[in-house]
């Protein structure tokens, strides 16, 4: 049984070497200098100096408007995509539509593309009043201008419907996986006990998919938290700093200013924030259960 | 069953101990791992500082550095050494740039076939991949930057201090503008091949003179306005980070640093900031003849609007002169910054540099005899000829006196073709005259961003002027402090830790109150 | 009834469709945008023309510098051919690393199996900004700044995600294929190969496509390693050193980004459509449908 346990151990150890060489290693290295002082000013002798980062971080450095802006970004970001996702999953999912094929492939295109452009392209659609979203779009709508520069709340509708745009596809991807996986059977038999549509919804489709949402969730949650590119392309934190998250200030202190232990600090900070964040809705939607 | 399930039991409770002891395990051989590989103490071969004494006494006057032998002779030697040698250069010109570059290498080659120069291209000016690099010792030998970002390589003593290796005469070569950028606390720290500065681009189909006063300025760009129904003005001041705001914060009167108690200390919270900032807002929103552009540069949406004749006057720098001279041709026009009519002073925008910088042996591993190789390899790059040829494919505004002297000879006899760019070249030369130098200690680094986040408040109409320059000096001074190079009372041990996330409501105020302290 | 059952169905359709060519009106427009300005001949991506979205004359000048610039040895195509390299080989290594992974967390009892599930999840949690520069301190002393380097930093992003999607699948596999396989003789990495890499095709499409795209489009890490040798740069280093996007003393040319854009997206999209049955289909095993 030992032995067997060993050889089967083997096969788990391929992705534990690369997470560790890849993932703890770093994490390791960043928590451990962000309690140096290494910067540019202390780059070939640097010393440790505890908690001082952690102390300038509390006592000078915006924490409570990041955490906002950061939560904004996420959890508005979050709402919106799944919600689009499974609108046009739910859509797609229909079984008399003609056409899934040619729509899917369309919708999907934006996934598809190279995002390194879409948000140049996107930045350039933005710009008030040449781009052609102020220009035509928006008008054709019958809405206001959005202008990021002046107002915060136009920079975030900005950075939201943008990234909207741009991860859409990947959750009607999954819903619409995930929706085609329910048997009929079940929709069926509900229709036969005279259910209507919104009983069907809320007592089959929803269950069966709530462990595709709570997964779907977490890990985009995560990954839009540490999302740093759309922010840094398009409003690049503005106006002031009223739309900066804890991953583009940490970019900015390492990158701009060349403090890398006070980057590191805010690392380690906006992962601490994912962590607990990420277990609590572990423990609370019992998926991993599932998963082990 | 029931066996089954005692068996899983008993498995489980030995699962979770083993659990914890892998993850135990992993945690310390990853740590373990780390150690091993990593060095405190980075052991680098001693930086040998070669005594110049003997060239110095032969080199008064400025040496001719387009004569190999003379730089043989610079670095101390006397002949080629029997082995040839070979030096990193990372290279950061533009494509127009890297045509007159790619010239003067294969010269090089030609007349120090000893040395081999391998050259990486793409590399980007004023980041930190140079840093990166020279953390894992791998920083090339030879690095091009601008001279701030310059400054703050040399402060962290990432970069050769070329005072020690060569007589001051060589520094004579150069502008005194351009060596200025490249000297910090009187060491000298690279070779300039260009200056740079913004000017004002015009379009001489709307703009009948350029306005030499901002009174002028306001009555031609409503001139404008009202007759051709574009703007006169595009200046995206919400966008900008205050390299060329530095200009207008000048023109009133302002400086970015003062010296207090033996300190460098920001000055940015000044009369002249609220005025510089209310001009524009006043030209933004009060008389409506400038447009706050979302981006800059002659791809962003001032220069695209100036392209498509949507706007007269942009301010901008020569390195963008060919796509304008393409859109507009002889409609293109260029004239310093005008002064400003309430102080008399002129708009001075910041004369920057960029130049090539040799790495210590710490960063980039280097042996003596590479070090040696390396500064013929800049004192060549930055001579006569190879300046000339940056100025003649490129138009870069040359740092070497000659190639300069030269540059205005030919714009006076009208040699550049076509022949409105004569005046245009001239216009640009101009503005070498009214400019301030580019602050390069390290505390430059921080202003950037400080000016941003408040200016760009400022301009989205959230706080008054007022606030805006109190703010970006807070901002500033917070940075500096946060980054060691501003000493402030030291927070308390931890034990107040607490105490302190509590009263994060009172943190403005004891800031205010202590800058309020320092400035008395 | 039955009218106004057909009534309530004809709307519903009505309003499907309607929201579905909104959204793929949407999802086109920008892209049209980028295909637009690589046949112009301006830089610039800030349309300040509504004309300029139906062009009078395409110019193929972006696409003609794009093909003919030779940077010391280093053009377009080659730079192409190395990222097709590279993101092939992420792509292979990162199924090989999600289904091995997948399929022992599925069937194979392992000491500490749950715990090493989770540990290895939550630390895919550090963001990748501040990974970036200690990888790249740790891989200059392994001397792993190459392409085997870049591979190895690739991998696990997506390995770690797909493994827990391949074990889904792989749960729904019958273990008695398997077994009557094994009885057969066949050896359990050998089964691992042949049945259940098959059935689980559609997670294995997924993770291919998601392991190549990530690897295809990465800039920054690349940029990183690959910097010093222009003949092993990755096409999206190239392009933005072509479009002149690394410098900012340089004007950036656009219209080259966008031609390069469309030659790198193209064949990726093409990639994304043609097995889009199988990636509606990967997801399938995360519904956990309760009988």
């Amino acid at each position: 049984m030992r032995k067997d346990n060993l050889i089967n151990f083997l096969y788990i150890l391929p992705i534990l070497a690369v997470t560790i060489l890849l993932f703890v290693l770093p994490v390791i290295y960043s928590v451990y200098i962000s309690f140096t002082n290494l910067s540019l000013l202390h780059f070939l002798k640097y010393s440790f100096v505890g908690l001082q980062n952690y102390i300038i971080i509390f006592k000078y450095g915006y924490f409570t408007q990041l955490l906002e802006n950061t939560l904004i970004w996420t959890l508005g970001s979050l709402v919106t995509m799944m919600g689009l996702g499974f609108a046009l999953a739910l859509i797609l999912n229909q079984q008399d539509l003609k056409g899934k094929t040619i729509f899917y492939a369309i919708l999907i295109l934006p996934w598809a593309f190279p995002g390194f452009i879409s948000l140049l392209v996107w930045q350039g659609l933005w710009v008030d009043p040449y781009g052609m979203m102020n220009r035509l779009i928006l008008p054709m709508l019958h809405l206001p201008h959005v202008n990021s520069l002046t107002s915060t709340t136009d920079a975030w509708i900005e950075l939201i419907v943008t990234n909207d745009w741009l991860s859409f596809p990947y959750f009607m991807t999954v819903f619409y996986s995930a929706l085609q996986s329910i048997p009929r059977e079940l929709y069926d038999i509900a229709e036969l006990d005279g259910a209507g549509t919104f009983t069907k919804f809320f007592r089959i489709t929803l269950p069966s998919l709530k462990r595709t949402i709570a997964f779907v969730f977490i890990s985009s949650f995560v990954f839009t938290w540490n999302n740093f590119y759309p922010i840094f392309v398009l409003t690049g934190g503005g106006p002031g700093i009223s739309t900066e998250t804890f991953i583009v200030y940490a970019y900015q202190e390492a990158f701009d200013y060349s403090n890398f232990s006070l980057a590191a600090a805010w690392s380690v900070i906006s992962t601490l924030f994912t962590v607990i964040l990420g277990i609590i809705v572990i423990k609370y939607t019992h998926i991993l259960e599932s998963f082990t | 069953m029931k066996f089954l399930r005692r068996n899983k039991k008993l498995k489980g409770i030995s699962g979770t101990v083993i659990a914890i002891i892998v993850v135990i395990i992993i945690i310390i051989a990853a740590i373990g791992i780390y150690f091993a590989m990593t060095s405190h103490h980075p052991s680098a071969p001693t930086t040998s500082t070669t005594s110049t004494s003997t060239t110095t006494t032969m080199f008064t006057t400025p040496p001719n550095t387009s004569n190999p032998q003379v730089l043989m002779q610079l670095v101390g030697l006397s002949s080629p050494p029997s082995t040839p040698v070979t030096i990193t250069v990372w290279d950061s010109y533009s494509s127009s740039e890297n045509q007159a570059f790619n010239q003067t290498l294969a010269q090089f080659e030609q007349e120090f076939p000893w040395i081999h120069v391998e050259v990486t291209y793409g590399v980007g000016v004023g980041t930190s991949q140079f840093e990166t690099a020279a953390k894992a010792h791998q920083a090339p030998i030879v690095y091009r930057d601008t001279s701030d970002s310059g400054g703050a390589l040399f402060a962290a003593g990432l970069v050769l201090n070329l005072s020690q290796y060569l007589p001051p005469s060589v520094f004579k070569l150069y502008l005194p503008t351009a060596i200025q950028d490249w000297t910090l606390n009187g060491s000298v720290y690279g070779l300039p091949d260009n200056i740079n500065y913004i000017v004002m681009f015009y379009n001489k189909h709307f703009v009948p003179y350029p306005p030499n006063t901002t009174a002028q300025l306001i009555q031609i760009a409503e001139e404008v306005n009202k007759t051709y129904h574009i703007w006169g003005i595009a200046y995206g001041a919400s966008d900008e980070y205050g390299y060329r705001f530095a200009a207008w914060f000048a023109g009133f009167g302002g400086q970015i640093f003062t010296t207090q108690n033996g300190q460098i200390v920001p000055a940015l919270n000044s009369t002249a900031m609220v005025n510089a900032l209310q001009f524009w807002y006043n030209l933004t929103y009060v008389y409506h003849i400038n447009y706050l552009a979302p981006s800059t540069g002659a791809s962003g949406a001032e220069g695209q609007l100036f392209i498509a004749n949507k706007t007269a006057i942009i301010f901008d720098g020569p390195w963008d002169l060919d796509a304008y001279l393409q859109a507009l041709g002889p409609n293109l026009g260029a004239a310093p910054l005008p002064i400003v009519s309430q102080t008399g002073l002129r708009a001075a925008p910041f004369i920057g540099s960029t130049g090539w910088m040799i790495s210590t042996p710490q960063a980039s591993g280097a042996t003596p005899l590479q070090i040696k190789a390396a500064l013929i390899f800049i004192l060549f790059v930055t001579n006569y000829q190879s300046d000339l040829r940056l100025w003649e494919v490129a138009h870069d505004i040359p740092a070497n006196v000659q190639a300069y002297n030269t540059a205005i000879t030919q714009l006076k006899e009208g040699k550049l073709q076509p022949a409105y760019l004569n005046q245009i070249m001239e216009g640009i030369l101009e503005q070498a005259q009214y400019g301030q130098k580019f602050p390069n200690i390290p505390q430059m680094a921080y202003y950037w961003n400080s000016f941003h986040e408040y200016a760009s408040e400022f301009f989205a109409g959230k706080i008054n002027a007022e606030q805006a320059s109190q703010g970006m000096e807070q901002a500033f001074v917070q940075a500096l402090v946060q980054n060691g190079l501003l000493s402030v009372v030291l927070p308390p041990p931890p034990i107040f830790l607490i105490s302190y996330a509590l009263s994060m409501l009172l943190v403005p105020a004891v800031i205010v109150s202590e800058i309020k302290i320092r400035k008395w | 009834m039955a009218v106004k059952h057909k009534i309530f169905k004809i709307l519903r359709l009505a309003i499907s469709y309607a929201v579905l060519i909104i959204m793929a009106f949407a999802s086109i427009f920008p892209l049209y945008y980028v295909f637009m300005t690589s046949f112009s001949n301006a830089p610039n991506l800030i349309s300040l023309a509504v004309s300029d979205l139906l062009p009078k004359h395409l110019y193929f000048i972006a696409y003609k510098e794009l093909f003919t610039t030779n940077l010391y040895g280093g053009t377009f195509l080659l730079w192409l051919r190395n990222s097709l390299i590279l993101a092939s080989a992420t792509a292979i290594i990162s199924v090989l690393l999600a289904l091995i992974t997948g399929y022992a967390l599925s069937r194979l009892d392992i000491p500490a199996k749950k715990i090493l599930a989770i540990f290895i999840y939550i630390v895919t949690f550090f963001p990748y900004t501040a990974t970036a520069v200690p990888l790249y301190l740790l891989f200059a002393k392994l001397h792993l700044l190459n392409y085997i380097g870049l591979i190895l930093a690739y991998t696990p992003g997506t390995s770690i995600f797909a493994a827990f999607i391949a074990k889904l699948a792989i749960d729904s596999i019958p273990s008695s294929y398997e077994e009557i396989a094994m009885i057969d003789g066949l050896s359990r990495f050998q089964v691992f190969l042949r049945i259940v890499m098959r059935l689980a095709l559609p997670v294995v499409a997924l993770t291919a496509i998601l392991g190549f795209s990530g690897a295809y489009l990465d800039f920054a890490l690349a940029y990183a390693f690959l910097l010093p040798n222009v003949k092993e740069w990755t096409a999206t280093i190239g392009l933005y050193y072509m479009a002149g996007l690394l410098n900012y003393a340089s004007a950036p040319a656009y219209n080259i980004f966008a031609a390069g854009s469309v030659i790198m997206g193209v064949p990726l999209m093409a990639l994304f459509i043609v097995s889009q049955k199988m990636m509606t289909r990967a997801y399938s095993n995360l519904a956990g449908v309760k009988q």
